[in-house]
């Protein structure tokens, strides 16, 4: 409860006749001889009164399903009792409509937000780390003591040894990020983003089309002629979505899964793939392969809008560029001139839309360059002798090195790797180029591979070399985010850049010592080898250094990161326990908390005012307050305020003077005694709706409307969103692929084109100009591949531990296994198994299922260790975070380099091995309390 | 434990069959809010000085000694202690508080469990401040509410019976079917401790103020 004496209330004073007296402090009565209270006999008479709402809310739930599902919020006496989907959906084009959307998920959290798990009181560590005792103290105290901490480390070892990272939760609610995104902005303390962190960025896409948007929203799916659904369950994962897929396939469109494990999806498709696991980069190599054999391409769209036609020398497997045949082009004045055969003069000629500068100075290209060809007729395939500056160097195309290429991958050759049938990948290979559009729809799954970025450009080589890249219904489908401007504009606005964002993927690699960890798990000759490539890539500054910052400070909003972490155990033992402070903002308990110094308690869904803007549906959605924070929650604004506030007095009780500071080489002068004043733009932004207007007012795209509106409406359609595709720059989605492809614009890369090839030293060293498969990662003696997935009752760790949603399942955590894998190690269905490798180990319920193959292990990711006994999960054995491949840390090669949210190393969640066996006892720890209450 | 059902038949016709005097009413009403004062959070509230200000409270009524002596008690303690004790059983933990102190969560949120007590509060025109409105189920507030239709039948100036039935039902319906099982498991948590004793004090006091109520109520006569 939360109250204060001064709200104690003697509401009627003394009653003259009894010498009773009310004193009431938590309720208000009805005066004596205010509307009479009917008489009461029996519990039925608080029956007979119909129940009603005393107010019906729009909101959602802000996390990352990209759902956001448009709810109405059911409230009564200041308590959320129910919600329902609201429907109300327009469809796009003749697509079916979007509504209702909704899953069990959200129309659990009436009940969820009022359960056990709720922080709703600033908490204090009183015992050791993890050990679970707690003090509640205020937030004054809180907010005083954690400024504290704060000014001691930015006035003597900088800010950048600070850090606030956030997770899903947060990026998802705009004013809430925006918020946050100021606050570092002002504070100076270090962001790690998310994106690779949690191994979600689409490295290949980016390295191939020069950004990492490629998505439409859901309706796509009902235009597409025949869809792969590649490392991606819809039927679990996209539950308001799900739809189009299976409404697609009565319009006739084919169908395909492809995943190792028998999944919902699979079921309700035409057909179903199973590559042996991290097999696919092969299978995609071979069905390009299928497509190139059997002339299934579209040349006429691979000439104009792709590097396949532009010539490569055979003697060093680079680009033929300009350098090669002036001195101007020697000198580097123009390094990314690069050349076709011209079939129509029989000479060389330079590639329309190469040459233009590159960005910063090169912002314009795009407007200014063209792809189109004119009279031009580039040969695809050929030899030639071209007259350099250094003599006669033989030439062919891209493309008929990619022809050899696959032809390595053909399905024959690669059934041994596969364990598919030709003729199986075959057929869906002719099924997928017979047909315009068609489509990969894939998840983020692929991104987590060591070797991601060779799969996702397989997979755009099969839809661009058929034509599908840039086409309604057609297309590489991974996600869109908005261009917010709102966002960015409002973290800046009135200071100016001065926020420290870094890759997750190489702060911990140097904070966690991911070198030590890859020589004891992969061996030392690895472990050297990706380390000299970092270094080099460091001293090179392609990647900016972090490994001369401490980290002695974190804050974490909006992510479980405790939870998650690949190579958790290395990395709790090297940074988080390390670390001096941590701070946790949450509205649930979880791992992170568990070990934190301090935990802030934050509004859940529907108890704050937000905005969230998802590619995957053309509508903005409010999250409206319903009732107030629960206890003495706050939403993450007003807490980042309340932090603000707490650093300001404390820098001006203390006399701090302004602190010199330096990002990026500008320097900033950050005066903490005005922190709060930065942070409320002097008072002008006094409450998260205010956020919300800010972003709504200067988000490209998105209706101009009042906060009010948009939580009288819920749901407001976006502009220029009447087709199924992204394909107007007047909507708030990036559509730079589609202006490409239909305007002949240069792409953002080092060619201006679809660049498949990359002649980037480390790429030609490690045999990676084009992609090719790679055999996954193994551990000595450890003989399962584990594979992760979403879940269906749960997104991410939210509502992982709700009894209803537990009930659904088997009640506590576990992993699927191979019926021939258990039996071989004695173990039944339900059987308790211990996970193991060098790495940790953890414990679950055996699941034993024939959908999955022998060498392999699944589990739905999302369980928090404290629902496992022992207190470890899946990220006990995950091994895998120090395997930065080299070719990812490349620079100083156009569009490569890095680049925050399109550019870096994402953290690796596979490649490594595992076994389990059957628990030895039974009883052992003690079953976790979310399912012991189920 | 399931929620409080609807589907009982109906009940005789109840009446007051022994005298209730006003003066044992507003003793009753003095002692249910010494009660909700007693397992208030000391956080929040000055819990000490709002005892020290109620002693007595209890002396009225025959069995209300024990709560007596430990409201005595806790207004003496020391705040910092009352507030480690309380917020460590009853607010923060690490997988929720150890000892929830709210019924649906002692209940495991059934559905129908926090719709009932709302719909006692409504029906007698107790409406919770919107800041305590997303806890009408912690027991502090509950045994307001008890203190607050004690006030009521004090009153005498009413339908006195709607009251005493009431008191009755809403501790059947809810204090009787929670507070002995939180008592339990405050004791499992926390043997021995103030706050333990306090809880296993207040389901005593529950349970024969109870008895002493049922002695009162009866079938109407013809």
């Amino acid at each position: 409860m939360s109250f204060t004496t001064d709200r104690r209330r003697f509401a009627q004073g003394l009653a003259a006749a009894s010498g009773a007296a009310l004193s009431m402090r938590y309720g208000v009565a009805a005066a004596a001889g205010d509307a009479a209270t009917p008489a009461y006999r029996s519990f039925e008479d608080l029956l007979r009164n119909k129940w009603t709402w005393d107010r019906v809310a729009r909101g959602t739930h802000g996390t990352n399903c990209a759902g956001t599902c448009a709810f109405n919020v059911y409230i009564r006496n200041g308590i959320v009792w129910r919600e329902e989907q609201q429907g109300m959906y327009a469809p796009s084009g003749d697509a079916p409509d979007y509504g209702p959307r909704g899953c069990q998920k959200g129309l659990r959290h009436a009940k969820y937000m009022y359960g056990p798990q709720r922080i709703l009181y600033p908490m204090k560590r009183v015992g050791g780390r993890g050990e679970g005792r707690w003090e509640r103290i205020s937030w004054e105290q809180a907010t005083t003591e954690i400024a504290d901490r704060f000014l001691d480390l930015a006035t003597t070892e900088g800010p950048q040894c600070v850090t606030y990272g956030s997770g899903t939760q947060m990026s998802v609610k705009l004013a809430s990020s925006a918020g946050l995104f100021r606050f570092a902005n002002i504070t100076g303390v270090t962001v790690p983003e998310f994106y690779s962190g949690v191994g979600d960025l689409p490295t290949g896409v980016y390295m191939t089309l020069g950004q990492v948007y490629t998505g439409d929203v859901m309706a796509a799916v009902y235009k597409a002629r025949c869809v792969l659904v590649w490392m991606s369950n819809p039927a679990a994962t996209r539950i308001p979505d799900a739809h189009f897929f299976w409404e697609a396939r009565y319009n006739g469109t084919k169908l395909v899964a492809i995943s190792p494990e028998f999944t919902p999806t699979a079921m309700h498709c035409n057909h179903w793939l199973n590559p042996k696991p991290g097999t696919d980069t092969a299978l995609a190599m071979s069905m390009v392969h299928v497509i190139l054999d059997e002339g299934l391409y579209d040349a006429a769209y691979i000439r104009e809008q792709t590097d396949l036609p532009l010539l490569v020398r055979l003697d060093n497997g680079e680009f033929l560029r300009e350098e090669d045949l002036t001195l101007v082009g020697r000198l580097a004045v123009r390094e990314n001139v690069y050349y076709l055969w011209d079939e129509a003069t029989g000479g060389i000629v330079q590639a329309p839309g190469t040459g233009l500068a590159e960005k910063p100075a090169g912002r314009e290209r795009r407007r200014h360059g063209s792809l189109d060809l004119g009279a031009i007729r580039p040969a695809l395939e050929g030899r030639w002798t071209v007259e350099t500056l250094d003599g006669p160097v033989e030439v062919t195309t891209v493309f008929a090195r990619l022809v050899e290429r696959a032809a390595a991958h053909a399905p024959e050759k690669m059934q041994p790797v596969t364990g598919l049938a030709p003729a199986v990948v075959r057929k869906v290979a002719r099924m997928f180029a017979a047909v315009k559009p068609a489509m990969i729809y894939t998840g983020y799954a692929a991104c987590k591979w060591q070797h991601g970025d060779m799969l996702q450009r397989a997979m755009l080589l099969m839809v661009s070399l058929t034509g599908n890249v840039g086409v309604e219904g057609g297309g590489l489908q991974f996600g869109n985010a908005p261009r917010t401007r709102g966002v960015a504009g409002f973290a800046m606005a009135d200071i100016g850049p001065a926020m420290r964002m870094v890759s997750s993927t190489t702060w911990d690699y140097d904070h966690g010592d991911f070198r030590a960890l890859n020589e004891r798990i992969y061996g030392r000759e690895l472990a050297d080898t990706y380390d000299r490539y970092y270094r080099a890539s460091l001293r090179e500054d392609w990647f900016p250094d972090y490994s001369d910052r401490g980290w002695k400070m974190a804050f974490f909003a909006g992510e479980n990161a405790a939870s998650w972490r690949a190579g958790n155990n290395q990395w709790r033992k090297e940074a988080f326990d390390r670390l001096r402070t941590i701070v946790v903002l949450a509205p649930d308990m979880g791992v992170t908390a568990l070990h934190a110094d301090y935990v802030l308690p934050i509004a859940h869904h529907y108890e704050r005012a937000d905005v969230m803007l998802q590619s995957r549906i053309p509508y903005v959605q409010v999250l409206d307050a319903a009732v107030p924070p629960l206890g003495e929650s706050v939403d993450d604004w007003e807490a980042n305020r309340r932090l603000a506030e707490a650093i300001s007095r404390r820098a001006r009780e203390r006399g701090l003077g302004a602190v010199r500071d330096e990002v990026d080489g500008r320097s900033v002068r950050r005066d903490y005694a005005r922190t709060l004043d930065w942070y409320t733009m002097g008072g002008r932004i006094r409450s998260a709706k205010d956020v919300v207007q800010y972003v709504l007012n200067t988000t490209p795209g998105v209706p101009k409307v009042s906060f009010a509106e948009l939580a009288s409406r819920g749901i407001v359609r976006v502009d220029h969103s009447d087709s199924t595709l992204w394909e107007h720059a007047g909507s708030p989605y990036h559509n730079d692929v589609v202006e490409s492809v239909r305007n002949k614009r240069p792409y953002e890369t080092f060619t201006g084109r679809q660049q498949f090839y990359i002649d980037h030293e480390w790429f030609l060293e490690f045999d990676e100009a084009l992609p090719a498969h790679r055999d996954p990662l193994r551990i000595d003696g450890f003989p399962l591949q584990m594979l992760m997935g979403h879940a269906r009752h749960s997104i991410h760790s939210m509502w992982r531990d709700d009894p209803l949603l537990l009930s659904l399942q088997r009640g506590e955590p576990d992993v699927y296994v191979n019926p021939g894998d258990a039996k071989a190690r004695g173990v039944a269905d339900g059987d308790l198994v211990r996970v193991f490798n060098p790495g940790g180990e953890f414990y679950a319920l055996a699941h034993v299922s024939a959908g999955i193959q022998p060498g392999m292990i699944f589990s739905y990711h999302g369980w928090d260790p404290m629902q496992h006994r022992t207190r470890n999960n899946f990220s006990a054995v995950v091994t895998s975070a120090g395997l930065i491949k080299p070719t990812t840390m490349a620079g100083d090669y156009g569009h490569l380099g890095y680049r925050a949210l399109a550019f870096a190393p994402n953290q690796t969640y596979r490649d490594f091995t595992c076994n389990f066996e059957r628990a030895a006892d039974q009883q052992l720890g003690r079953r976790p309390a979310a399912q012991a209450s189920a | 434990m399931s929620a409080p059902t609807d589907a009982a038949a109906p009940g005789p016709v109840r009446a007051i069959v022994a005298p209730r005097p006003a003066d044992v009413a507003a003793a009753r009403c003095a002692a249910w809010g010494a009660c909700s004062d007693l397992v208030a959070s000391p956080h929040d509230v000055d819990v000490r000085a709002a005892l020290a200000a109620r002693l007595g409270s209890f002396d009225a009524l025959p069995h209300g000694a024990g709560l007596a002596a430990l409201a005595e008690e806790l207004a003496r303690a020391d705040e910092a202690r009352l507030r480690a004790e309380y917020s460590g059983l009853f607010e923060v933990g690490s997988e929720g508080p150890p000892v929830p102190i709210r019924e649906d969560l002692q209940t495991g949120q059934l559905a129908g469990t926090r719709e009932d007590i709302v719909r006692f509060y409504d029906f007698f025109g107790y409406r919770l401040d919107d800041r305590f409105a997303w806890a009408p189920d912690h027991l502090s507030v509950e045994l307001e509410f008890v203190h607050f239709l004690c006030y009521r039948e004090a009153q005498q100036d009413d339908d006195v019976l709607s009251y005493v039935l009431a008191q009755l039902d809403f501790a059947e319906r809810h204090l009787l079917r929670w507070v002995p099982a939180l008592a339990g498991a405050t004791a499992t948590h926390a043997a021995g401790s103030l706050y333990a004793r306090v809880v296993a004090g207040l389901a005593d006091f529950i349970r024969a103020d109870h008895a002493w109520q049922q002695s009162t109520v009866g079938p109407a006569g013809p």
